[in-house]
């Protein structure tokens, strides 16, 4: 499941629950998420300042976000621990995803 | 998943590949691929008329074949070429976990410094890198599955962790060094059964007459 507060100008900022997104709970971030997103919510922020770990799935469902969104709006994230950071780099997400060291930051960034 | 070829008396390819998630889906993506990279096909996209290679290439063609706008599955990809005339290894990391390579003299570097996963984004760069590989150097692969292993505690094996176990391990002895990791993690795990697969491919050259 995951925690939502929509703020101004369709900017809604969504952090996973728990510390891990992984195989277990991808495919419910995503389907939540994209409901949030089918809804009219098309610039997302995705809050990982609690989770420490993301696997090969947790990214998947972070991506399907992104792609699913596509031109109509943006994906960005923020608060990435250091392993979850290593994996954004190793798979160069990092030139994929603006990163943000929490949601102010990045809301102020979208909004500005 | 791995598999090698040798294209040529002098050049030896080879790739691993974990594809992202579990289940039937998964499993049914390591099979299409397990099929379609044979031999001919790793050759026929890696090898050039003149002889150049460029594993990218491969990396290439398959995000092509295997990218769906509306999908999630994907996999990551190390693949390369060894030269035994020129002594480099041409490789391509599609997201791949940096592997190991320790050298003949004890010491060990990370190769590459990242890449694209494959069938994830498309258009995605794939580069193709060079690294020196002489006699007597080994290169050792692990999937994620090595780094992420955590203790009961839900501490991390970790990058620097396996290098030290690498760095460690006689270089003369490369064929028991998939087993010494595998050790190395059921310990780090107190005995718990790894969450994710773990695959560990070690390539050695051999020393010097």
């Amino acid at each position: 499941m995951i925690y939502s507060q929509v703020r101004t100008n369709g900017i809604c900022v969504i952090r996973p629950e728990g510390d891990r997104l992984t195989a277990l709970g991808a495919n419910d971030f995503r389907r939540e998420a994209s409901q949030l997103v089918d809804e009219g919510n098309n610039r997302i922020i995705i809050d990982l300042s609690d989770v420490r770990f993301v696997d090969s799935s947790g990214l998947g469902a972070i991506v399907g976000l992104l792609k699913k969104v596509g031109n109509r709006g943006e994906v960005v994230v923020c608060g990435l621990s250091d392993a979850v950071r290593q994996m954004f780099r190793v798979t160069r997400m990092e030139k994929v995803f603006q990163i943000f060291p929490n949601p102010d930051a990045a809301t102020a960034a979208l909004d500005g | 998943m791995f598999g090698y070829f040798q294209l040529s008396p002098d050049k030896l390819g080879f790739y691993v590949v974990d594809v992202a998630g579990h289940g039937v889906h998964a499993a049914l993506l390591s099979v299409a691929i397990g099929h379609l990279v044979t031999s001919q096909y790793f050759a026929s996209q890696v090898v050039s008329a003149s002889d150049a290679v460029d594993p990218a290439a491969m990396a290439r063609d398959l995000n092509e074949r295997f990218y769906r706008d509306d999908g999630t599955d994907y996999f990551t990809m190390f693949c390369g070429v060894l030269d035994r005339t020129s002594e480099r290894l041409f490789f391509c990391q599609a997201g791949y976990p940096s592997p190991i390579l320790a050298r003949e003299d004890g010491t060990t570097e990370i190769v590459g410094d990242g890449g694209f996963p494959v069938g994830l984004l498309n258009p995605a760069e794939f580069e193709t890198e060079v690294v020196a590989l002489s006699a007597g150097d080994a290169l050792i692969l692990c999937s994620d599955g090595a780094i992420e292993a955590e203790t009961p505690d839900g501490i991390a094996f970790g990058e620097d962790r396996l290098r030290g176990l690498v760095a460690s391990h006689s270089h003369k002895d490369v064929e028991s060094l998939p087993n010494a990791i595998m050790s190395a993690l059921s310990q780090w795990r107190g005995g718990q059964p790894l969450e994710d697969d773990l695959t560990v491919l070690a390539l050695a050259r051999s020393p010097a007459a």
